[in-house]
Order: structure tokens, then sequence, then C-alpha cells
């Protein structure tokens, strides 16, 4: 017994150690210079100006990797509601070929393994494009990716047959044919209504010859009901990218190992790449330590940030993604009806302040995004909201007392404000989620609209989806996932439409965004919007914070991995990913 | 006995119903899990996608409806109902409940051995430097929380495995004594050797973790107990027989001062299943408390029922052995 304490305390002893070792030790990672704010180490460096490029290099042989993943699959079936899950396709990336891979800058790039020329739109009315497949990209069974892969894709996902449950419909809804010729190695689709996103679709072609060996012909909508189901299985006997799926132990882990049919330009070198399923962010760090994972793709904090900017040979990035922080209003709510009201309170905030307190801390490069629409580098981008409403975000409290006296408000003796016609004292609900940084830009808001005489509730909820589906707020701060896609910017703001949690519409706005959905080339898309983006600026219903940021983190063991927040994901380039050959 | 235990499982059904309303109604009001997993997709699924997941998902239907079809699908069908995650309910608590048990039992096991013999040996040398000890031990155990002292051991272990890697094997990020994420390994080794050195070097920290604070509990019960118990008079009767202090210690004493042990142990049971929570979080376990945590991330109700189900039946289950127990262990204890 006597033996058995000691040994206790040994172990005891060893873990408080540890702690003590683990703040103690650190051998300093990247900083901005001033105030020590860890940014990004030496191999990502590149990343803020050369985001495609950037921790390039010569790999050697070999390698195991383990990637840790926030979530495991329930199911593989990403073509599914419950399969529809980033975590799913990012391990998909290594296994199913596509059309184009969204770069990390936004660039939306042919994949030049899969095709031998730049799709083309070869007619505007009816809208047809026009694949021309690679004759050496092969199944890992040999059979080639062909247009029976197009096809199928299409027959599943045009919502035809109400029986398939396909998590959306959209752009393949619009294709009215899908054609084979050259012996299926070039591919035609006419679209039945103009789809300017054509270049997001078929981006994950599924094997039509294995869903036909599950299941027979693949002509009747029995056997494409039954196909479809075929795909909720771990892939194990499929795949047509640079890795094969080797093995998977459910809610544990999913190893891929090199596809020896893969086709393209650059060959796999890693033994293995595993995804290691941790579902809990704290424990990645420790996890990294142990050495139990060598890389992983999360949403970063102060605390990450800073427990790797001490940990000696791990590179990682915090850069902006294609996510955005916002506060939004409920352009119905009792007092922010009022639009003079609304520009007041935008005025009074003061953005820049927001993000020097709550997201520079980890983020240093986080800037005010001035834009509903598009994000700075993709085609099109202006700053609207800075040239609109030069006084939105600024915290021009003069200002928003002159709009507000301007509308009939005045202030009681207490300072408060006080709106036209018996309206009462002013007072907003302002809602977020549980989270550091939005419970910090609560308390900003509060203190901001005070200055004007606001009396703001500060309010948590844990429904972010029910709060703002049944807009139950005056104020909301929350983040909207964007895409360098654009028409999926129709339902954020088209009047009514599913997305749109402002309560706001407009003739001309909608008009405008119907307008962009048809319009098939890029740079004109983005004009519409940013002409739209005027009109919805001026209403003072959204006010744009910041891109979210995003971190990609790797031992230096290994060479070219970066992250991509543009819709691709991270895994977009294993078959590039490898041992670095200058690490020792 | 036959009829007491069946008579116990009769009384233990609208337990578990009033708790399974109780938790269903909690599970409707904390959110629309279609909502929640759909409404900031850019794009938005379809109205067709979105009504189809909620008919699925039975939301479609009056709640006390929900209710009934679920509890009717389970007791007559085994239907756990669907999740919104496309889990399938049965399999899933099935393998979440063997993970989380493989743990508690060896916690419970682990802390049995512990506190009975520090109890013992508290109890019987009251007042010493030894007694002192345990009981200093014991205090602070009880005074950490079940997270902390998870964290601790995990960043202790990782420290160790680096020492150990650069002492030993340099280079090879594969070499771990303990391993802190998941309870297995990516590839578990073959051979009943390899695969039990796996399930200890993942079960290790995890049951520590859980065993620790237990432990401290329970030593401090049994010293208590037992102490009571060398006091009484048919202890001081024996020892004035002449029987031997290890006679008097373990055919005498220890039996009686088992009795109440047998109900914390059942009633630990339940708040192991709370800790394992934390322990499988921090530790990556993918038993009941990773399924009940996600579950109540995803709002997806049927899987939070389905926890409840089992962890409720097992409580039940464990109270009545623990009443059974008592009569084995106290011959004057009968049930009609």
């Amino acid at each position: 017994m006597h033996t058995g304490t000691k040994r206790l305390a040994g172990l005891v002893a060893l873990a408080a150690v540890g702690l003590i070792g683990v703040a103690a030790c650190g051998t300093g990672g990247g900083t901005t210079g001033n105030n020590n704010k860890p940014t990004s180490s030496p191999g990502y460096a590149a990343c803020g100006t050369s985001p495609d490029t950037c921790n390039s290099g010569p790999r050697k042989d070999g390698g195991d990797i383990v990637v840790a993943l926030g979530k495991f699959p329930s199911t593989w079936n990403t073509g599914s509601s419950e399969g529809n899950v980033v975590e799913t396709v990012e391990q998909e990336n290594l296994i199913l070929p596509g059309t184009y891979i969204f770069q990390p800058s936004g660039k939306i790039q042919w994949n030049a393994d899969l095709l031998t020329a730049e799709p083309q739109v070869t007619s505007t009315s009816p809208q047809t494009v026009v694949y021309h497949l690679n004759p050496n990209a092969k199944w890992n069974n040999g059979s080639p990716i062909n247009a029976d892969d197009f096809i199928y894709l299409w027959q599943t996902f045009n919502g035809h047959d109400k029986n398939i449950p396909v998590v959306g419909t959209t752009g393949y809804d619009s294709i009215s044919q899908v054609t084979a010729s050259d012996n299926g190695e070039t591919v035609t689709t006419v679209y039945s209504k103009t789809y300017s996103d054509w270049r997001g679709l078929f981006t994950g072609l599924l094997p039509a010859w294995y869903a036909k060996q599950k299941v027979g012909d693949l002509t009747t909508d029995a056997n494409l009901e039954a196909a479809f189901k075929v795909w909720d299985a771990p892939p194990t006997d499929y795949t047509g990218g640079p890795y094969k799926l080797s093995n998977f132990q459910a809610q544990q882990s999913a190893t891929f190992v090199p596809n020896p049919a893969w086709y393209g330009k650059d060959k796999p070198t890693l033994k293995t790449i595993t995804f290691k399923y941790i579902t809990d962010q704290t424990q990645d760090i420790p996890a990294l330590q142990n050495q139990e994972i060598q890389a992983l793709d999360i949403q970063p904090d102060q605390d990450t940030v800073q427990q790797l900017s001490q940990m000696a040979g791990v590179n990682y990035e915090v850069s902006a993604g294609f996510a955005w922080e916002l506060l939004m209003v409920n352009s119905t709510s009792k007092f922010l009806k009022d639009p003079a009201l609304r520009e007041a309170v935008f005025d009074a905030i003061n953005a820049q302040d927001m993000i020097d307190k709550t997201v520079k801390p980890f983020f240093p490069n986080a800037k005010r995004l001035y834009s509903h629409n598009l994000f700075p580098g993709e085609v099109g981008y202006t700053d609207v909201t800075k040239t609109v409403a030069p006084d939105e975000g600024t915290g021009n409290v003069d200002k928003a007392k002159s709009v507000l006296q301007g509308a009939g408000y005045t202030f009681d003796s207490g300072g408060n404000l006080i709106a036209p016609n018996g309206g009462g004292k002013v007072t907003i609900n302002f809602l977020h989620t549980d989270t550091q940084v939005r419970d910090q830009s609560g308390q900003l808001v509060q203190s901001y609209l005070k200055a004007i005489g606001i009396t703001v509730n500060d309010k948590v909820t844990a429904d972010l989806g029910g709060t703002l589906g049944n807009f139950d707020f005056d104020i909301i701060q929350f983040g909207f996932a964007g895409s360098p896609l654009l028409s999926g910017n129709h339902d954020v703001w088209f009047t009514g439409a599913g997305n749109n949690f402002t309560h706001w519409g407009d003739p001309q706005s909608d008009a405008l965004l119907d307008q962009m959905t048809g319009e098939l080339d890029l740079a004109k898309q983005a004009d519409l919007l940013n002409q739209q983006d005027a009109i919805l600026t001026k209403a003072y219903v959204c006010l744009p914070l910041y891109q979210k940021p995003n971190m990609v983190v790797s031992t230096n063991q290994f060479i070219n991995i970066r992250d991509n927040n543009a819709g691709s994901y991270f895994t977009y380039n294993t078959q590039q990913w490898g041992l670095n050959a200058s690490a020792s | 006995m036959l009829v007491f235990t069946i008579r116990r499982l009769f009384q233990a059904i609208p337990i578990l119903i009033v708790a399974s309303i109780a938790s269903f109604a909690l599970a409707t009001i904390s959110g629309d899990p279609v909502q929640n997993k759909f409404l900031l997709r850019n794009p938005p699924p379809s109205a067709q996608v979105i009504a189809t997941t909620r008919h699925n998902m039975r939301l479609d239907r009056p709640w006390l409806t929900q209710y009934w079809d679920w509890l009717s699908g389970l007791i007559t069908r085994g239907d756990w109902g669907p999740s919104i995650d496309g889990i399938v309910i049965g399999s899933a608590v099935g393998h979440a409940l063997i993970v989380t048990l493989r743990l508690i039992f060896s916690a419970i096991l682990l802390a049995l051995v512990l506190s009975l013999a520090s109890g013992i040996v508290s109890a019987y040398r009251q007042y010493s430097k030894v007694d002192y000890s345990f009981t200093f031990v014991g205090f602070v155990f009880l005074a950490m929380p079940t997270f902390w002292i998870a964290a601790l051991l995990k960043q202790g272990a990782i420290q160790f495995n680096n020492a150990w890697q650069s002492s030993f094997c340099p280079g090879d990020p594969t070499c771990r004594p303990i391993q802190t994420v998941g309870e297995q390994s990516i590839v578990p080794p073959s051979g009943f050797f390899g695969v039990a050195e796996d399930w200890f070097t993942h079960l290790l920290l995890p049951t520590l973790s859980l065993a620790l604070i237990t432990y401290a509990a329970w030593s401090r019960f049994v010293r208590a107990s037992l102490l009571e118990v060398l006091n009484s008079d048919y202890v001081r009767l024996a020892r004035a027989k002449g029987l031997t202090p290890r006679r008097v210690m373990f055919k005498h004493a220890l039996r009686t001062s088992l009795i109440p042990m047998t109900t914390v142990t059942s009633l630990t049971i339940a708040g192991l299943f709370g800790g394992a929570i934390i322990t499988e979080r921090v530790f990556q376990w993918r038993g009941m408390g990773t399924l009940i945590i996600n579950a109540i991330n995803d709002k997806d109700r049927y899987v939070i029922m389905g926890w409840l189900v089992v962890v409720g039946f097992i409580v039940i289950v464990g109270n009545i052995i623990a009443d059974i127990l008592y009569a084995v262990l106290d011959p004057r204890i009968r049930y009609e």
C-alpha cells in the first residue's frame, strides 16, 4: 500500500511538472513585432500575399500524416442532407474528382488532371457548357471517368425523382440535357435556364460503374433511388482521386493510402493520410503536443494561437476566410423599423474598435469588410459600404445624434433616447451566441449605443437557427458562410428569401439579384451585386464587420499543406502533400 | 427475492416513462434540429429538402404524437427513431455503451481496490502517519474537479511521452507509452497481448481520472464505516474471545462495513456516467458522454432519448443489484 501511494504521488508530481513544462517551454512563433501578437509562423509567412502557393516546397518519399477533423461521418453520402458535412467533404476530396477546384485565393480553377482544357460556354442561349475529359483519367478499377459519371450525377441531383433525398438540386435542376460524345470523353451540358454558378457543378463526381455494380441499370428511378444509398457506406471500393480509403474505424479515424491508378500530374508521396476525429477543439493542441496528430484546420481563438506560438516545429497560419461576421437588424422590430434609427445605430457603432478589441488579439490582420457580397481579392470587389455610407461603423456619435434629432427623436433628462410620437424609451435586444468574441462585442455595442441614449439588452442565444428563423431579435451578431460562387447571395437579400433574416426587401434590389443569377460573366455578376449592395447599405439592415479567421496548422516535417476557405477546403491538394525534403 | 426483483423492475417502468417525457419535453424546447442544421447554409437547401427532413424527423406531427410514436416504436419494433445526422441510434448507443462501460468498470474496479486498501489501513491504524497521509491524499483528490485532473494527467503524459521518445526512440512520433486520444490506436495491433497493451495504454489516463476522484470519496466512506464496526460490541466480543486481529478484521468487521458501500457504489454508477462525459471529452473517447454532447449540440432529440433510456435503465438495474447484494451481505435482510 505504501508503495502504491508513492507511485500515485509520483504520477501527480509528473503531471504537475508537465503542466509547468508546457507553460514554460516555447521557442516563439511568428509575431507582428508589436505587442508580440502571433500571426503566422515561417512556413506560412507568404500566405497573406500568395495564398495559392505558400508553404510550397520539394517533397521526399514516405511519411505518415495524421490530420485532426472535428466531426466524424455518420454517412459518407455528402449529397444527402445528413452527410452534407464539411469534414466529410474534406475526406472525399481525396477520392472524388471534380471539374473545378476552388483555390485558397477564391480563384475557381479548372481541374487540369481531370480535363484536357478549360470548360467552355459554347452558347449562352441556351446556355451550353462543354467538358473535355482526360482520356487517362480513370477510376481505380480501370473504368474511365467519363460522361456516364456526369449523367449519373445529373440524374441523381436534378430533382426529377423526389424520392431521392438529395440535399440540394440547385444548378442541376437547370440542366435539361447531358450528352456524351467522343466515346464519352466529351460531355455537353445544356441548360433550360441560365445558371451563372455552373462552375460549382460536377465538382464531386461519383463512379457510375460502382452504382451499376451495386444496383444494376441506372436508367430507372427505382435503381437511382437504390443507388443513392450506396454512397452511405465508407468508400473503400472506389476512388478517382490521388488516394484510396484503406481503413475506416467508425467515429475514430479514416486512413487513406495512395491510389496506384492515380492519373494526375502530382503523384502522392505520403504512405498514409489518416484523419483522426477529435470532436473537441480544445483537445487538438494537446494531441499535437503528443504527436498524435500532425495537422489540423480549425477556427482560431486567442488561447489556441498563443499555445501554438510557443510550440517548436509547428507552422500555423491565421487567415481571413470566406465567412464573415456581421451585425444584422430585424427591420420589422419595434424600434428598428425606422430607417433613421437604424442609420444612427450603425453610425454610433465603432466597428474598427470592435475588431481591435475582440479579434485583433489573435488575428492581427483582421480588417473591416466593406461589402455585403464580395471579399477583397475577388473579381469586382469594391469598398461599397465605405463609399455609400461613409459614417457607418465609425462610431460617429455626433452624426448619429443629428440623424436622430432630424427624425424627431428626443432625449429625456437622464439622456435616454425617446422615440417620436410617444414611442417611449428606445430599448434594443442584442442577441448572439455565447462565444468570447461575441460576448465582448455585446458589451461594446452596449457602450456605443449608450452614447446615443439607447439601452441595449445583451442576450445570449443557444439556438442561433431558431432565433434567426423566428426573427426573435432586434440586432444579432453572427457569421455567414460565403463562397466564390456568387448566386448564393440571392437568397440572403431577396425579399422573403429563406436566408434573408433582415425582413427587409426592395424591388430594385430584387431585380438586380435576379439579373445577377442569370449573368454568366463573373465581372458583370460582381458589378450587379455591387449595385445591389449600394441599395442594401442605404437600408442600414446589415453591418459587415470582418472576414472570420480560419487557421491551418502543420508540423514542419510536412510541406504543401495550406488553408483553403474558398469551398474546396484544405484537403484540396493532398496529392501535393509530403514530407518536407528540406526538414531534418 | 425473484418476486422482489420483478416488482422493482415493474416499479421502474413509470419512473422511466416520467423521465422520458420530461427529457423529450426538454429536448423539444432546446430547439429544432432541422433549423439548427440547415438555416445558415449558403446556398440553403430547397424547401422540399427541409420539408422532407422535417417529415423524416417526425417534426410535422404534434408533440404528444411524436413522443408516443417514439415510445411505441421503441417498445414494439425496437425502433429508436430517426437522427438528424443519419445515425443508426440503436447501434450507436450500443457501441457507445460498451466503450463507456469499459471505462466505468475499470474506474470502479481501481477505485474499489484503492479505497478498500487505504480505508482498511486508515481504520486499522487510526490517527497514525499512514492514516493522516491517506486522509490528506483523499482530500486532495476530493477537491479536484474531474476535468481538471483529466487535463493535468493528460499534460503530464504528454511530457512523459516526449521525454521517453527523446530518450529511447528519437524521431519516431508513434513511440508513445501512454495514449491520450481515443480508446484504441488508428491501426490496432493484432494478437491478444497487442490488443491488451493497446487497450491498457488508452485506458490508463481516463480510468485514473475517474477512479482517483471516486477513490477519494470511497476511501473516506470505508474508513468511517469500518471504524464504526470496529468499535461495536460484537467486534469487541470477538477480540475478547481471542480471535486474531486478521480474523476479526476480514471475517467479522469488513463484511459488515461493506454493506453501506454497496449502496454508495451503485449510486456512484450514475455519477460516473456524468463524470465520463467530461473524461470522454478530454480523452476523445466515443462513448455515451460524447454521444450525448453531440446529440445536444445537434438537437438530435431521439439520440438524446436513446441515451436517457439506456442510462436510466442502468441506474435502475444498479440500484436493484445493490438491494440484492444487501441481502447477500447481510443475513438479517430478507426481501418478501
